[in-house]
């Protein structure tokens, strides 16, 4: 196993890609402290500052990270960058690598790492970011002894389009997306809505523990965000919608 | 002692730039601009601030190797805080924020048309207040009276669209691709500027002092104008024939009303020396013909081009200068602003 940072190391984690921005500080299986960074609009500002204090409660100097993780996407088009951005800047200027994760994996992290509820541990998990209207950010995952492993690929999609999947045995739904649409989603099948007790942060510092794949910045080389949606924007002259 | 050295960064708009300056010495500096709003006739924010988050590393890297220095030399980091696109410039504004609290260093959050103001110094040391500034960009067109660094007055501005905003409309109407501003400044000088005489928004109806738009400039009539004449050449099929002496007329138009508000405000203000600042700055009739109204002994101040387009630079000279004014905030202060007040503006009396 993986420990993050190294053997004693700190490792930051901070996720802004949905309204629920967080930042966590941990050391192995260790669990230091979280900070939630309050509505989506506040990310940004409040993103360093928490940092700050959240490793100085902690008693652990900038110099004493050794590693960084990020969400990467998908969910706000602004908090993916925030994050990305920010965390590549720390990574730059602490010299130490940044990696950046899936932030539908970290929640699905987040939910081993909160413990897991009444789950009976047999379980698929879909983890949705909600992405406006009906639209969802979606990945499913089967729980595992090393963690979740990705069935398929990440996509944005209609929450119609995510229920009609077919799936064997019951299926755990969690995330803002979930609860938006808890009703539909509990209509549509073996069905059940969770809340992780942990943050996307923690799940993030669990994914780290378990090695979990992930892309790694120096803080100079580009942030690989995963949008999953362009611009809508259309070329001058052209027809139609753009992709989004 | 030595001067600081400082990291300017900046993502306002379709520019990603970052800039090592040592006192007015720029030690290396890297202009990445966005070729993809072509495609679109115009800057498309997602795909600005996408842009950005994908080349803000490397282009800060690259000013760094060209001048000879790592991260950790660095005394302070300035960073276009706003005004401009969000997007741009929290990606800016966040990757400074993080690399200055984890060098332990102080993060200065700059104005973006401040360091327009700033910029002709980087190559002239004596472009220091006072002095009459026109800033004319894309977003902004400002007419100031700078009393002193961090004291301005300001004077007009526009009442719709900016001056850039106006090359860029123009150019669209009479099929010319973005940006427009150096386009149309190309092709005008083939163009009869008198064989299309559009109007000259705002000068004859606020001639007196203490009208209440005497400084202040408008260019959506005159767009509106150009629209119409497009239209009734393009009824004829002699837009192609038209299309340099249109883009002359708008031009001289657009010239003749800013040197006629700079040569108000040199009358007012008796301040001889004019600096004009901005992406369109780079335009060398209006250079021209501000040079024009200049009195005896009046000076023009301006960057060289490459230092009026938006870049690290003069962000850095911004930040430079706060250092030397003693600054202690703490980074906490920096967010990104789109709609940043200008610090030291209050409006004239």
């Amino acid at each position: 196993m993986t420990m993050p940072g190294g053997e004693g190391g700190w490792t930051l984690a901070l996720d802004t890609s949905t309204p629920r921005g967080s930042v966590a500080l941990g050391r192995g299986s260790e669990v230091r402290g979280v900070r939630h960074l309050g509505s989506a609009r506040e990310h940004a500002a409040r993103l360093v500052p928490a940092v700050r204090d959240l490793l100085d409660d902690a008693r652990v100097g900038p110099d004493d990270l050794t590693a960084l993780v990020a969400g990467s996407g998908p969910g706000s088009f602004t908090g993916v960058r925030v994050a990305g951005a920010t965390a590549m800047g720390l990574a730059a200027g602490l010299g130490i690598p940044a990696r950046g994760r899936s932030s539908l994996l970290a929640l699905a992290c987040a939910w081993m790492a909160g413990g897991r509820g009444d789950s009976r541990g047999d379980e698929v998990l879909c983890t949705l970011f909600d992405a406006r209207g009906d639209r969802v950010y979606a990945a499913w995952f089967r729980v595992g002894d090393s963690g979740p492993l990705e069935i398929g690929s990440p996509a944005a999609a209609r929450l119609g389009e995510v229920l009609a999947t077919p799936v064997s045995g019951p299926v755990l739904f969690l995330g803002d997306g979930a609860l938006r649409h808890r009703e539909k989603i509990e209509m549509a099948g073996a069905f059940r809505v969770v809340e992780p007790a942990a943050t996307l942060a923690e799940g993030h510092l669990l994914a780290e523990t378990l090695g979990l794949p992930a892309f790694e910045t120096d803080g100079f080389k580009g942030w690989q965000a995963q949008y999953l949606r362009g611009s809508s924007a259309v070329p001058s002259g052209a027809v139609g919608g753009g992709s989004e | 002692m030595s001067e600081p050295l400082v990291l300017g960064i900046e993502s306002s708009c379709d520019e990603t730039s970052a800039a090592l300056l040592r006192g007015n010495r720029i030690l290396g500096h890297v202009i990445l601009s966005q070729d993809v709003h072509r495609l679109y006739g115009g800057v498309v924010p997602e795909l600005a601030a996408r842009a950005h988050l994908g080349v803000i590393g490397e282009v800060v890297r690259g000013a760094l190797e060209e001048g000879g220095a790592s991260l950790g030399d660095l005394d302070a980091i300035g960073v276009t805080a706003g005004p401009g696109l969000i997007g741009g410039l929290l990606v800016g504004v966040s990757w400074a924020r993080g690399a200055a609290f984890g060098l332990g260093i102080p993060l200065i959050p700059v104005h973006h048309m401040e360091a327009h103001l700033f910029a002709p110094s980087l190559e002239n040391p004596r472009a220091d207040p006072p002095f009459v500034a026109l800033l004319v960009s894309g977003g902004h067109t400002l007419l100031l009276h700078a009393e002193a660094w961090g004291r301005y007055h300001l004077l007009g501005e526009t009442r719709d669209d900016a001056a850039g905003e106006a090359y860029d409309k123009v150019a669209k109407l009479v099929g010319l691709p973005y940006p427009g501003g150096p386009v149309i400044e190309r092709i005008a000088r083939e163009g009869d500027p008198a064989r299309h005489p559009f109007p000259r928004p705002m000068l004859r109806r606020n001639a007196r002092p203490g009208d209440a738009d005497y400084f202040d400039v408008s260019f959506s009539g005159l767009k509106t104008a150009v629209a119409e004449r497009v239209r009734e050449v393009e009824e004829k099929g002699q837009l192609e024939a038209e299309r340099a002496h249109l883009a002359a007329g708008f031009q001289e138009a657009v010239v003749e009303v800013l040197a006629a508000k700079v040569r108000r405000a040199i009358e007012a203000t008796e301040t001889p020396r004019v600096l004009i600042g901005g992406g369109v700055a780079a335009n060398a009739r209006l250079r021209e013909a501000l040079g024009e109204v200049l009195p005896k002994g009046g000076e023009l101040l301006h960057a060289s081009p490459r230092l009026s387009l938006d870049n690290g630079a003069m962000v850095a000279r911004v930040a430079l200068h706060r250092l030397r004014e003693g600054w202690d905030a703490a980074d906490e202060g920096s967010v990104a602003d789109a709609s940043l007040p200008f610090p030291g503006l209050v409006r004239a009396a």
